[in-house]
């Protein structure tokens, strides 16, 4: 039996009205999954073991003859960005939301939101001087010639 | 339409159009006092004044000593006329395009969004949403942005949520400061910073306590600033939303005035100015709290274990990156967390009835108080 938990030592996580959220405690990096994604990984928290959870995606109806190469796919997805790590030695029974993975037609989906530095450049109220670290930079509101043709070169 | 990293050129012309929209003498000039920031608000149109004046009484200033971001703010009336003429002294040959998918598909008019890459990937410097009505756009150099809606009526122009929330949280973004979404109240100046997304019965309680005598914040949007003596939060917004449930329930109490039904019958709009002498400026956090409704009698405190406070945790971000549009912004996931990780995180398991829910917090911030003041004694004979 293969069993894995939440890596709780990195990941927050959240499961709400069906959807996971977890986020990466030490980057920020935001992954979002879909509802068959959710269920799935709502298992592999629980403790189900991967053979179970597989076990019972086999028998929904409708599922693709390529499901144990979908849900390995997933779960490597998932243990590759460090979201759960092996652990465990939980045996009870999948509890499978067949609804969202007929829904989402049997493709769990786990999506990475990630982009450091959004919407901090160009922005003279958040530019960083080294004199006064990060905080609000009052004089960039009133820029002179030199600053505005600085700006104008971080912007073509 | 899209246009990607236009040239200064473009972009002056952009701005001066907005400007010429905008219009040639304001209404008026106020202030808007976000704690962290002033806001200085330049409105064209006087459909807006009502608005701003019942969303934003208590941050709404006649004067401010500086500001640190311009808005300027009209009604639309023309916004085909804006897409269509604000590119096309560059790129004539899309300009015609346009005006032949207008026709063609009979649209009233095509999103038009201009991106910096140097200002953002993911949020435009100036969207044109025509299918909204909402013209949106950031001047970088200047620090000016500009906020245009076609329709004013009440019911309508409450369907774009909170007035200027995704501006707003533009200008109150910094690493030590941001938009959040969620609720604070407190007792003695010991606030308690509510993690939870909507409809797990945060407002409500938010609400009750401070009609019941707590000191308040907010029950949705805040400012969030974090500096070496601690976390703080300032109010924004005059009104609440209720469930119409609540509403009724509180009907015979709340001083509040009805402002809108938020156009889909699922929350009632309410200004609370009568309140305003509990809101708080630069308030303390002491605690964070994450609200869940049960099926229990009674409501009960417990302390978060790891799970439950990464539930919390991520809530808290989740659902305000979620109303800002903000999922791509690591720094400001990691600055949320920054902001929380250190706090101690109870779970508030709410009951059917909201009395005893606040009753429940009352007694445990007067206890927490109390606790925190023996402690404190504690390490002075020490």
């Amino acid at each position: 039996m293969t069993n894995y938990v939440l890596n709780e030592e990195k990941m927050f996580a959240d499961i709400t009205d069906g959807v996971a959220i977890v986020i990466n405690s030490e980057t920020g990096i935001y992954y979002g999954m879909n509802g068959f994604g959710t269920t799935v990984f709502e298992n592999i928290i629980n403790g189900v073991s991967t053979e179970n959870i597989l076990s019972a995606l086999k028998s929904l109806s409708g599922a693709p003859a390529d499901i144990e190469e979908i849900f390995n796919t997933f779960v490597k997805a998932l243990a590759d960005n460090e979201l759960i790590i092996t652990g465990g030695t939980g045996d009870s029974a999948a509890n499978i939301n067949a609804e969202a993975a007929a829904e989402d037609k049997f493709t769990p989906d786990v999506r990475e939101y990630s982009d450091a530095q959004e919407l901090l450049l160009a922005d003279p109220i958040h530019e960083v001087k080294e004199e006064t670290g990060w905080a609000p930079d009052k004089a960039a509101l009133n820029p002179d010639a030199e600053d505005v043709s600085r700006r104008e070169s971080k912007m073509v | 339409m899209r246009i990607d990293n236009p040239s200064q050129e473009q972009l002056r012309h952009y701005f001066k159009r907005l400007d010429e929209h905008a219009g040639q003498t304001p209404q008026w000039i106020k202030y808007l006092d976000l704690g962290t920031h002033i806001v200085k608000l330049i409105n064209y149109s006087p459909e807006f004044t009502p608005h701003v004046q019942k969303q934003l009484t208590y941050v709404l200033k006649n004067s401010a000593p500086h500001h640190d971001a311009t808005l300027v703010i009209w009604k639309e009336t023309d916004i085909k006329a804006l897409t269509l003429n604000l590119d096309e002294k560059f790129n004539p040959k899309t300009n015609l395009r346009l005006r032949v998918e207008m026709l063609a598909f009979k649209t009233k008019s095509i999103s038009l969004q201009v991106f910096d890459e140097t200002y953002s990937k993911h949020q435009p410097l100036l969207n044109i949403d025509p299918y909204n009505g909402i013209v949106q756009a950031h001047n970088p150099k200047t620090n000016t942005y500009y906020y245009a809606a076609e329709n004013l009526e009440p019911e309508e122009f409450i369907k774009q949520g909170h007035i200027f929330v995704h501006t707003l949280n533009k200008i109150i973004k910094t690493p030590n400061s941001g938009l959040v979404h969620g609720a604070v109240v407190g007792l003695d100046n010991k606030g308690i910073l509510f993690c939870a997304r909507g409809q797990r019965g945060k407002s409500t309680l938010a609400v009750l306590a401070m009609m019941e005598g707590f000191e308040y914040v907010s029950d949705d949007y805040l400012t969030l600033s974090k500096d070496e003596t601690g976390l703080y939060a300032d109010p924004i917004y005059s009104i609440i939303t209720l469930s119409p449930r609540m509403y009724n329930e509180l009907y015979n109490d709340l001083q509040g005035k009805f402002v809108s039904n938020n156009a889909r019958k699922d929350k009632y709009v309410i200004n609370i100015a009568p309140y305003h002498e509990r809101f708080r400026r630069h308030y303390p956090i002491s605690v964070c709290m994450f609200p869940e409704i049960v099926s229990g009698p009674e409501p009960e405190i417990v302390p978060c274990d790891k799970y439950s406070k990464g539930r919390a945790i991520t809530q808290l971000i989740h659902s305000t990156i979620n109303q800002t549009g903000d999922r791509h912004d690591m720094e400001t996931i990691r600055k949320l967390m920054s902001f929380v990780n250190d706090f101690e995180f109870y779970k508030i398991n709410l009951c059917a009835d909201i009395q005893a829910n606040v009753e429940c917090l009352r007694n445990f911030i007067t206890d927490y108080n109390k606790r925190k003041e023996k402690s404190n004694d504690e390490l002075c004979v020490k």
